[in-house]
């Protein structure tokens, strides 16, 4: 057993070396380097901001309504470390965390059964999609009648858009299994538990991923819209209050915030997401 | 479409007389698959159409014996496979596998597809640690198995790759390395190497042809089932060649192909030998004469409208 006549893609070719001698002469133009693309980038942030501020203190637009990059830095620095803010940022990150951990859960759970049972499916599958439709922020003030201005009313709400879109995610990740696999694990002789452990569930994962990640950010819509309708604290709740008191610049400075948490927890995904999925890298 | 009252008139012409041998490890026995096709229900006559997918077969295979099916597609050879893998029950007709109907999962039994059906998130060992998963081995024992058999087909030092950094030869490698792993005593082969580059496709065919030509537990080698629609490649490997028709899928020509074994070494130079070539011609008047000449007819006749 000697001769291999293939090659793997990882392999270094000489080939490949080959390719690049013969067109030397194709060097990226100036702006197609990296180098333009992010000085291009912070640039136009740069001159965003410029302008916002030449604009404000002209009074070209009314600064009591639309602040101004300084402003907004000043409230971030005063603002932020506040014992206020820290209590609106526990409160809004913790029920964010928590609906988050039950929503995806459930969801997730829920989506497996629809998937692998055609019954459960047959029974509860039709009102997934009519239920996913319904605005949820609409039900807030419902939420918040009947579990008053706690954080289960935020968590309930932030639930109930996560636990569908999970739900509906995980049930077509099923579905999409590739049929060839399921045929060689059956023949291969892989049952139930071993043919969901070994076969079903890994083929779903990336599918199940991209929902996460997707949720995550629908977790936090949720909880601060609740907020925002009625609540005794949180992130939703200081903007409504900021906002109608006119402190602008505040109000900028939680969006900023709300921001930064968002890419982060997006970044934690990646990394994780890169962990778990070595398997997909050519 | 005739109707078919009395079993076994019709086309057993084909099939040699099973004289005084042992009894074959497999048979088939008036086999005929019917598969319903929704129809998409713009029309009346589109309902409830029905696929013949297999006519009248009949064929009975010995223990150790190479049989390549071959056949265009739509006539019936895969779903023969399937029936021994357990997959498909035949509509009517019996098949027998070492004088049972065929159940799933069936642990003597190697499938392979002509897609590699690898597991992506696992390497190539554990890939091929799979089917000795389900058959009780040891960690150990598995780890060992499987590094042997990656070895056998020419990927040592692979064992820790992933599918997508593999070559489609290379996971077609892994593929049989999987297949064989568990030593199973029957081969069902659905076109793998059909997806290969030609050269990639000799190099595999060789390989395999020498992993079953040396592998002859005590007295006899494994039985290989191999669907292929190249007529060559049946010639090249096979024992006994069953050529194939579609539209309704049945057996055309049986026929022994009494080449020399082992042949691995020789694969390359065996298909410019005047007798190969002889057989070959004579398979491929069977194969395309008869599809050229009522193929149209025959397309027709097997979908039937029932009202």
């Amino acid at each position: 057993m000697t001769t291999i006549t293939e090659t793997a893609r990882p392999v270094p070719q000489p080939a490949a070396q080959d390719k690049s001698a013969e067109r030397p002469a194709k060097r990226p133009k100036f702006w197609q380097t990296r180098a333009f693309i992010i000085t291009a980038r912070l640039v136009i942030c740069a001159a965003f901001l410029v302008l916002w501020e030449v604009a404000s203190r002209r009074e070209w637009v009314d600064p009591m309504l639309f602040g101004n990059p300084t402003g907004v830095w000043t409230a971030m620095v005063e603002y932020l470390p506040s014992e206020r803010s820290l209590a609106s940022l526990e409160a809004t990150g913790g029920a964010v965390g928590v609906s988050f951990v039950i929503g995806s859960v459930s969801g997730t759970l829920a989506g497996l059964v629809l998937g692998l049972s055609p019954v459960v499916n047959g029974v509860f599958g039709p009102f997934l999609a009519p239920i996913n439709s319904v605005p949820r922020i609409a039900l807030a003030p419902l939420f918040i009648a009947w579990f008053g201005l706690t954080m289960t009313s935020k968590v309930v709400l932030a639930v109930s858009i996560v636990f569908f879109i999970l739900a509906e995610n995980a049930r077509s990740a099923v579905w999409s299994v590739d049929a060839d696999l399921m045929t060689m694990a059956r023949v291969v002789g892989l049952k139930r538990a071993a043919l969901l452990w070994k076969v079903v569930l890994p083929s779903a994962v990336p599918t199940m991923f991209a929902g996460l990640r997707l949720t995550f950010t629908y977790a936090l819509l949720g909880v601060v819209a609740s907020e925002m309708v009625a609540a005794t604290g949180g992130l939703g709740q200081d903007i409504v209050l900021y906002s109608s008191s006119y402190q602008i610049n505040t109000v900028f400075a939680i969006l900023v915030e709300l921001m930064v948490i968002a890419v982060v927890v997006n970044w934690i995904f990646n990394l994780v997401e890169r962990r778990l999925l070595v398997w997909q890298e050519t | 479409m005739t109707s078919r009252t009395e079993a076994g008139t019709a086309v057993q012409a084909a099939t040699p007389a099973p004289a005084a041998r042992p009894a074959p490890l497999i048979s088939f026995r008036d086999v005929r698959q019917v598969f319903r096709l929704s129809g998409k229900g713009d029309g009346s006559a589109a309902r409830n159409r029905e696929l013949v997918a297999l006519q009248d077969v009949n064929v009975d295979i010995q223990a150790g014996q190479f049989v390549a099916l071959v056949g265009a597609s739509g006539c019936g050879k895969t779903t023969m496979l399937n029936m021994l893998a357990g997959l498909v029950e035949p509509t009517h007709g019996e098949v027998l596998l070492d004088g049972r109907a065929p159940r799933l999962p069936n642990m003597d039994i190697g499938y392979m597809f002509a897609r590699d059906a690898l597991l992506p998130w696992r390497t190539a060992r554990k890939n091929v640690e799979l089917p000795l998963e389900t058959r009780g081995w040891g960690r150990k024992e598995r780890r060992e198995r499987a590094e042997e058999m990656l070895e056998l087909v020419g990927l040592k030092g692979r064992e820790s790759q992933y599918r997508l950094q593999l070559s489609q030869g290379m996971r077609q490698r892994v593929a049989l390395a999987r297949t064989l792993a568990p030593d199973p005593s029957l081969l069902l082969m659905d076109e793998p190497f059909a997806a290969l580059d030609a050269r990639t496709k000799l190099t595999l065919q060789a390989e395999f042809l020498r992993i079953w030509e040396n592998n002859q537990n005590g007295d006899r080698r494994k039985t290989v089932i191999f669907v292929t629609h190249d007529l060559q490649e049946a010639v090249l490997l096979a024992d006994r060649v069953i050529v194939m028709l579609p539209h309704p899928g049945r057996i055309a020509e049986d026929r022994v192909i009494d080449l020399p074994r082992p042949r691995a070494e020789l694969l390359g130079e065996l298909q410019f030998t005047k007798e190969f070539q002889d057989i070959t011609h004579g398979l491929f008047e069977r194969l395309e004469g008869a599809i050229g000449d009522r193929g149209a007819d025959a397309a027709k006749q097997g979908e039937t409208t029932t009202p």
